[in-house]
């Protein structure tokens, strides 16, 4: 899909015009820079977008330096994920009063924007919604989201969005989609809440024929550039057949089972219910909180642990990626945002392990 | 409920989490009576206890007569702290010839000391364990509270990783080359190194079963001698503890 509708270009200017809108409606959460990192967060001023600089990623590795123009990085180190199924999450309250213990369901209110959303992130977003179906605090933050995606033109050594067939050109699911072109920005609508916001706005003149002969060859030239590591429609049913341990033992003098793979993964949605009470037990918490197939208690059934072996549990967390979350909710669970790569510790390239187990 | 707090070779710190404890104090008083805690009061009796507090490490005779004493007063025992969980920063002397330890400090023989200093698990049964150094209010409090309120104590058995990441920290390692041994140290600090951009080293100790295998090689990625990570834990705090034995 093309976008709906008319397509318009417009300047930095009229990127700023948007965005004070977005802003009086919205929570807006936008690229920003914090400790040399690119980071999702609420952002107050358009002038804290993290405009003009670009991150260097590899396995383990992270830079960023200064570029010409102003989409010029990739997605943050986190993702929609953080603001959707947020680390920590007050769900219920309990109390004690005169008439009894009195319980109170927390919900989010929220009403967020994410401003500047890659097609890997769209398509994680997408697959959070089938994760989540049923979730009413999910669905609260979720109903409430408009989406500004971006279109890239530069990708890090670790994106690989081509190979899980999820970008680098983001299909559907946004509310505006913006590319940059020499100059100016081209933005087109993929939901009617887009197409009023992008028809209001003062600073913009309908795009022509060579606008949009310009982004094409901008994001064919990325979608070319890109390597393809493997053949995903090969890859479920091989590592079905390589279940043995014999497949996964190398894993285990390299990976730390930190968890940090889960944690920054967009699509990874493991959680933990505390209860959280006070002393004199007159009020209680239940609080919702990340967890990860990594941790040792996660699989620990009457204090005994079914995965003792830090392979065990790399498998566990590749299958499900790769092959179980297809049955579970028929789509892979990786869109190639690659960060489980950058942030790893030790550097383990998941692409490169799906190559040796499943090639 | 019979409190005892003790201290053997330590330095205080975390018998200050208790003086932390202001907001409780008033719902505490009702429920426990402190009997022995020579840090907080000068009327101090030894009966039983149905709850007492070790902190430090034993590391002299008297200490390990005294540190069985106290467990047979004692319905349970809760280890506080690196010193009382591992043995403590005094501990890096159990890797060097005692000998010659002692002589860099004292030029005569001045104090009956043990060669080693160890966990008070290692003389007797330990029933909780509080990790840090020093121990942090949140998870005293909590193990108060499941005590009196006799239910589990939920302590994190992951590593500091995931919380680092619950708090949304990018990682230091990643993002600015520096060493970090989150990935083998247990979770409950709140991640506070890595939150102000410094790695951690590893206060908490370590995890059980720690890859010490993978962290090295993640060491020498950094371009760091992987020696110097076996020189930062065993002049940690937690170099003795049980789940580094025979590793390092
Ligand atoms: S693959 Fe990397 S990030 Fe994931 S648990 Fe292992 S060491 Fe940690
Ligand atoms: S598995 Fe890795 S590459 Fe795939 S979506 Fe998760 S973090 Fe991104
Ligand atoms: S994985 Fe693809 S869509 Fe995501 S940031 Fe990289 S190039 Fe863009
Ligand atoms: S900074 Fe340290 S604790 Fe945080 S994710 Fe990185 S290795 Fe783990």
């Amino acid at each position: 899909m093309e976008g709906k509708g008319k397509g318009y270009t417009t300047t930095i200017e009229g990127l700023k015009e948007l965005f004070e809108e977005l802003k009086k409606d919205y929570k807006v959460i936008a690229p920003t820079l914090k400790d040399g990192v690119i980071l999702y967060k609420e952002v107050g001023s358009f002038e804290n977008i993290a405009f003009g600089y670009r991150n260097t990623e590899a396995p383990g590795f992270y830079s960023l330096e200064k570029a010409e123009g102003y989409f010029t990085y990739t997605h943050p180190a986190n993702s929609p994920k953080s603001f959707l199924h947020p680390p920590e999450l007050t769900l219920i309250k309990a109390k004690a009063s005169q008439e009894g213990l009195v319980f109170e369901e927390v919900y989010p209110e929220d009403k967020m924007c994410l401003f500047d959303l890659r097609a890997c992130d769209l398509w994680a977003i997408k697959i959070l919604d089938r994760v989540f179906l049923e979730d009413p605090y999910y669905q609260r933050l979720r109903s409430n989201l408009f989406l500004v995606a971006v279109e890239c033109t530069y990708a890090t050594l670790t994106c690989f969005c081509k190979t899980m067939e999820k970008g680098p050109v983001p299909k559907e699911g946004y509310d505006l989609l913006i590319t940059e072109l020499e100059g100016r920005f081209l933005i087109r609508a993929g939901s009617k809440k887009g197409e009023e916001l992008l028809v209001s706005l003062k600073t913009k003149r309908e795009a022509k024929k060579e606008d949009f002969e310009e982004r094409e060859k901008k994001i064919r030239a990325l979608e070319e550039a890109m390597e393809s590591f493997f053949n995903i429609r090969e890859v479920p049913q091989k590592l079905y057949s390589r279940m043995d341990s014999s497949y996964w033992e190398p894993v285990e003098k390299r990976c730390l089972a930190c968890t940090s793979c889960t944690q920054v993964c967009p699509t990874c949605f493991c959680f933990d219910i505390l209860e959280k009470n006070t002393i004199d037990l007159r009020e209680s918490e239940r609080v919702r909180v990340w967890d990860s197939c990594f941790s040792p208690s996660f699989a620990t059934v009457h204090r005994f642990n079914l995965r003792q072996s830090i392979h065990s549990r790399y498998r566990q967390w590749l299958m499900h990626k790769f092959a179980y979350w297809i049955d579970q909710f028929d789509t892979f669970g990786c869109v190639g945002c690659g960060r489980c790569i950058t942030w790893c510790p030790v550097g383990i390239d998941i692409r490169q392990e799906v190559k040796r187990i499943a090639g | 409920m019979k409190v005892g707090v003790f201290k053997f070779s330590s330095c205080d710190g975390c018998q200050l989490a208790f003086f932390e404890l202001e907001e409780e104090l008033l719902e505490l008083s009702r429920i426990i009576s402190v009997e022995y805690f020579l840090e907080a009061s000068s009327s101090n009796r030894w009966e039983h206890f149905d709850l007492a507090f070790v902190e430090g490490s034993i590391s002299t005779k008297e200490e390990e007569e005294r540190i069985k004493k106290i467990r047979e007063s004692s319905k349970l025992l809760v280890a506080i702290g690196a010193c009382a969980v591992s043995g403590g920063i005094q501990s890096a002397r159990n890797f060097e010839d005692f000998s010659q330890v002692y002589s860099s400090v004292y030029s005569y023989k001045h104090y009956e000391t043990n060669h080693y200093s160890k966990p008070v698990g290692d003389f007797v049964e330990v029933d909780f364990e509080l990790r840090g150094c020093p121990i942090n209010k949140e998870s005293l409090k909590e193990l108060i509270g499941a005590i009196i309120q006799g239910r589990s104590f939920q302590m994190p058995s992951y590593p500091l990783c995931l919380e680092c990441k619950r708090k949304g920290n990018p990682c230091v390692v990643v993002a600015h080359g520096l060493s970090c041994l989150g990935p083998i140290t247990l979770a409950g600090c709140g991640a506070l190194c890595p939150s102000y951009k410094r790695g951690c080293y590893g206060c908490y100790g370590p995890i059980e079963k720690p890859n010490l295998e993978a962290l090295e090689e993640g060491y020498r990625r950094l371009g760091k001698d992987e020696r110097a990570l076996k020189e930062s834990l065993i002049l940690s705090f937690n170099a003795y503890n049980k789940n580094w034995r025979g590793q390092i």
